[in-house]
């Protein structure tokens, strides 16, 4: 996991090589780096990363961070910038749980080669969709949206036709005799 | 205003037409804090009302025409989507730092693939139809009403088109409100509506804060719904799809906490 972070580019996003762009404001970057160094303080294990490349810019360093406990600010609310939490487990019902345990259920991903595996895990784990062995592959035909605090309903396809429609029942009496 | 080299319009886009404001906001780009790419119409309780006004007005007609003649509107504009690919990932690339790239080789074009989606899906939408007690029964679908949507800055074009687009092929009429973090590319996005000839109303945009125009915009289009069913005995419940990230969070709870339907959907 180590590795993987460090090999991210940061750089500017016209350039081919770049893999990590500047966060979108100065608001943000603030508040993606309070998290981190909230984390830091309490004492979480910060593992790569962790700080800003430069003063002049809004890039803020790929950054993976051990917690100390499940219950860490860093593991329970949502960063939105590039910060991944790392987290052991020894059996799937653990892993289940600790997906399950923070407010949020947008997304899932469960890399395995056990299909069996990856159907228990889809059946436990809260979340609007579950992708095994990928991520971010989209169908607009299909449901999207979150569980818990990540969203109310579904878009997607006819749950979005339906969203913005009002349905009418509409029924007529057969061999109607008046009118 | 030029923006790498495209032309951007800081304005509002209401009832057919670019409408400025007496105050503007400052754009930056996240790639380089010290360029101000534009001044941005800083829209308030006034471009809100005549943009719900413009909404409102086009809705009946919109609403009115078969999902076939909604989708010859929405597939045009995905047309002109795709033929302006590398100016709308210039000018998004620039105003929220995505990968060019990416922009280029599949977002933005996700965006007219959003447009084709919906309104063929609209088409092809089977009501359910069976017999029971006596009585042949359909369910149908009716468009709910003019429609705010206020979009999120995580990926601007593709998440306000993936809003917009279902709303406007179930046969509503639209006020969209971009992030006042990446207000570019949906006003390059309503030159492409004004070149697919839609009907003046049926798709508008206002720029601007949160706070400001997106409260005036829930609060107006709610009252305009409510003077309808006063005057007219039709009620239409006013439907907002507010995305939100990040600082928006806080305006979206405060807006849930209404007695109407708010949506609240994180992503896409």
């Amino acid at each position: 996991m180590t590795a993987a972070t460090a090999r991210h580019v940061l750089g500017d996003s016209r350039d081919g090589a770049t893999t990590v762009s500047p966060l979108i404001h100065p608001q943000h970057l603030e508040r993606v780096q309070g998290f981190v160094e909230r984390s830091f303080d309490a004492g979480d294990q910060l593992i790569f990363g962790g700080t800003r490349p430069s003063d002049a810019g809004l890039w803020f360093e790929p950054t993976l961070i051990e917690p100390r406990s499940n219950d860490a600010e860093i593991v329970q609310r949502e960063v939105f910038g590039p910060v991944l939490t790392l987290q052991t487990f020894n059996t799937e019902a653990q892993a289940i749980a600790l997906a399950n345990s923070t407010p949020y259920g947008l997304s899932a991903m469960v890399f395995t080669s056990d299909q069996a595996r990856a159907d228990r895990f889809a059946n436990g784990v809260r979340a609007g969709t579950i992708w095994v062995n990928c991520f971010l592959v989209r169908d607009l035909t299909a449901p999207f949206g979150g569980t818990g605090i990540s969203g109310i309903g579904r878009e997607g396809g006819d749950y979005a036709l339906d969203f913005y429609s009002d349905v009418k029942t509409y029924q007529v009496k057969e061999e109607t005799t008046h009118g | 205003m030029l923006v790498g080299g495209v032309d951007v319009s800081t304005s509002h886009f209401i009832d057919g037409q670019r409408v400025t404001s007496s105050t503007t906001f400052e754009d930056r780009s996240p790639l380089d804090w010290t360029i101000k790419l534009a001044d941005v119409a800083r829209g308030g309780p006034t471009e809100a009302h005549a943009a719900v006004s413009a909404a409102v007005e086009a809705f009946d007609g919109w609403a009115a025409l078969s999902t076939a003649e909604r989708q010859a509107y929405l597939h045009r504009l995905a047309e002109l989507i795709d033929a302006n690919i590398e100016r709308l990932a210039t000018v998004e690339c620039l105003d929220m730092a995505m990968l060019l790239e990416s922009l280029r080789l599949r977002v933005i074009t996700r965006g007219a693939r959003n447009f084709r989606a919906y309104a063929d899906l609209a088409v092809a939408y089977e009501p359910r139809r069976w017999d029971s007690n006596g009585t042949h029964n359909t369910v149908l679908r009716m468009p709910a009403g003019p429609t705010v949507v206020i979009t999120p800055w995580n990926a601007p074009f593709m998440l306000s088109t993936w809003k917009c687009a279902p709303a406007l092929a179930a046969g509503n009429t639209v006020v969209l409100k971009p992030a006042e973090w990446s207000p570019l590319s949906c006003s390059l996005l309503m030159d492409l509506v004004a070149e697919s000839d839609f009907p003046p109303g049926v798709f508008n945009m206002v720029q601007g804060f949160g706070e400001e125009v997106g409260a005036a915009l829930v609060s107006s289009i709610r009252s305009s719904h409510a003077s309808r069913f006063s005057s007219t005995s039709r009620l239409r419940r006013p439907r907002s799809c507010t995305t939100t990230r990040g600082r928006s969070a806080s305006r979206a709870r405060a807006y849930s906490s209404n007695r109407d339907v708010v949506r609240n959907s994180w992503n896409s």
